[in-house]
């Protein structure tokens, strides 16, 4: 919108239809009067459409009475007709004023708190602490200091690692992270045993406090006492230690999977059947009452629901089924390549379970054939230390 | 003896570089492409409708034919035509 435009606007303006035999007459003698008019259109033969000024209007009477053509307002646009619109529906004005204070009032409260990340810690507990800080529902957000609230969870709440509060609309959304506390460090004088993290081939034994239990060749199982705290000599009294040392041993992990050498595959054959079904709740209500035509097939399913508003979720549903048609071809893989692929998925989860940095000892991988199944078995044996403190009581 | 004078004005205007629109009461004519033409210093409308418009000036009746055609802006001394043209010629 120009500036012109704009300036018409706030001076308001009337569309005009002016009916006649002589137009151009009309109009050459607007202009000689000095009378502005403008975006001129001829709607046909005998009737001009124009647009002109409120005091232009009133000047024209003269012009029509020269040229013996008819006026007739068409169309009043601008401020002045809008004002004088609203002062006769003073009621509606004033609902559209309350209405949109009432939008702006009540967006500037809180109306709902979200936690995320939330693990260990109570959902109430939080809640509590924020409510105390004053981010409640029904607080008036403009007045939250979020840096403050989020400081004083960190400090006040221990098990906080990070606190992020940040207000979308009328929700607050508080995500936090939890801290995951390390292993409880026993103190160097309360007296321990070192056991065994998990079973295991005990390869090496450093006890550099405390009587080793177990020696080279040893199978233990998880738990079992490896240098043990407790050290009892003939004709000395019982000592309890602090235990203290490595263990090394060998650790198997194993892993098992299988393939097939025949794979099936569906293709589809380009035949499509759709059909809508209608939900409501759980009723379900199908539009077409033809059966699937097909035996075999893929089914793709689309949901169309209403947008949700908030946390309402409208039980209306449209649900789309396109039923695709397929046959299935069988295809044989060669041997090797199903090997080879098995290979390399069984190796993939194997190391997921093994944790880094340790040393691969071994490495057995077998084969089994049945009927068009490939079974493997991969078994990796690797050095790591496994003692872990434990306390005597 | 009109002729004359017109002669005159204008062997007047060459002479002292004056704008020939001044001088001699001519229309000055700016096209746009041909969606928007601007006529300075016109003399009324002939006759308007929506493929024809033709508009008096001192060089003769402007015939603008086209499509959709729309006066803009219209005021003593000038006039602004909207519209897609097909053609614009004098017609003395």
């Amino acid at each position: 919108m120009s500036f012109g435009r704009l300036w018409n606007f706030f001076r308001g303006y009337v569309v005009i239809r002016i009916e006649g035999l002589s137009l151009e007459k009309f109009i050459n003698y607007a202009i000689a009067r000095g009378i502005y008019i403008w975006d001129i259109v001829r709607l046909d033969y005998t009737t001009l459409e124009a647009k002109t000024g409120l005091r232009s209007y009133k000047n024209l009477r003269s012009v029509i009475k020269k040229s013996g053509c008819r006026i007739r307002i068409y169309e009043k646009i601008g401020y002045p007709f809008f004002m004088h619109k609203i002062k006769t529906r003073r009621m509606m004005f004033l609902g559209a004023v309350l209405s949109l204070f009432l939008i702006f009032a009540a967006s500037s409260f809180v109306w709902d708190i979200e936690i995320l990340g939330r693990e260990t810690i109570s959902r109430r507990e939080i809640e509590t602490y924020l409510d105390k800080m004053g981010l409640r529902v029904g607080a008036y957000k403009h007045q939250l200091d979020l840096e403050n609230i989020e400081n004083g969870m960190m400090v006040h709440m221990d098990k906080l690692a990070w606190v992020g509060i940040e207000m979308k609309g009328t929700k607050a959304i508080v995500q936090i992270v939890e801290k995951v506390s390390p292993p409880p460090i026993i103190a160097l004088n309360m007296p321990c045993n070192i056991v065994a993290r998990k079973n295991g081939v005990i390869e090496k034994v450093i006890a550099k406090i405390g009587e080793g239990k177990a020696k080279k060749g040893d199978i233990v199982k998880e738990g079992d006492t490896l240098i043990s705290g407790i050290i009892a000599k003939e004709g000395q009294e019982i000592r309890y230690v602090h235990a203290l040392g490595e263990v090394y041993a060998r650790t198997y992990y194993e892993e098992t999977d299988e393939m097939d050498t025949v794979v099936t595959r569906k293709i589809r054959t380009g035949n499509v059947f759709k059909r809508k079904i209608f939900r409501l709740y759980t009723n379900e209500l199908i539009l077409s009452n033809k059966p699937i035509p097909f035996e075999n097939y893929l089914l793709d399913t689309r949901k169309k629901s209403l947008p949700s508003w908030r946390n309402i979720q409208l039980p209306v549903e449209i649900i789309f089924e396109e039923y695709y048609e397929v046959f299935n071809e069988v295809e044989v893989i060669d041997k090797e390549i199903v090997k080879q692929a098995l290979r390399e998925k069984i190796l993939v989860k194997i190391l997921n379970k093994i944790p880094e940095d340790i040393p691969i000892l071994n490495q057995i991988l077998e084969y089994e054939e049945q009927n068009s199944k490939i079974k493997a078995k991969m078994m990796i044996e690797t050095l790591e230390e496994i003692g872990v403190q434990r306390k005597l009581w | 003896m009109q002729s004359r004078t017109a002669a005159i004005k204008e062997s007047i205007s060459e002479l002292l570089e004056l704008p020939k629109d001044i001088v001699l009461d001519l229309p000055r004519i700016t096209l746009i492409g041909n969606l928007q033409i601007y006529i300075e210093n016109h003399k009324g409308i002939v006759e308007y409708s929506k493929t024809r418009i033709r508009i008096k000036t001192k060089s003769g009746i402007l015939r603008i034919t086209g499509k959709e055609l729309m006066i803009k802006n219209i005021a003593a001394e000038e006039i602004v035509v909207c519209g897609s043209f097909e053609s614009i010629e004098f017609m003395m």
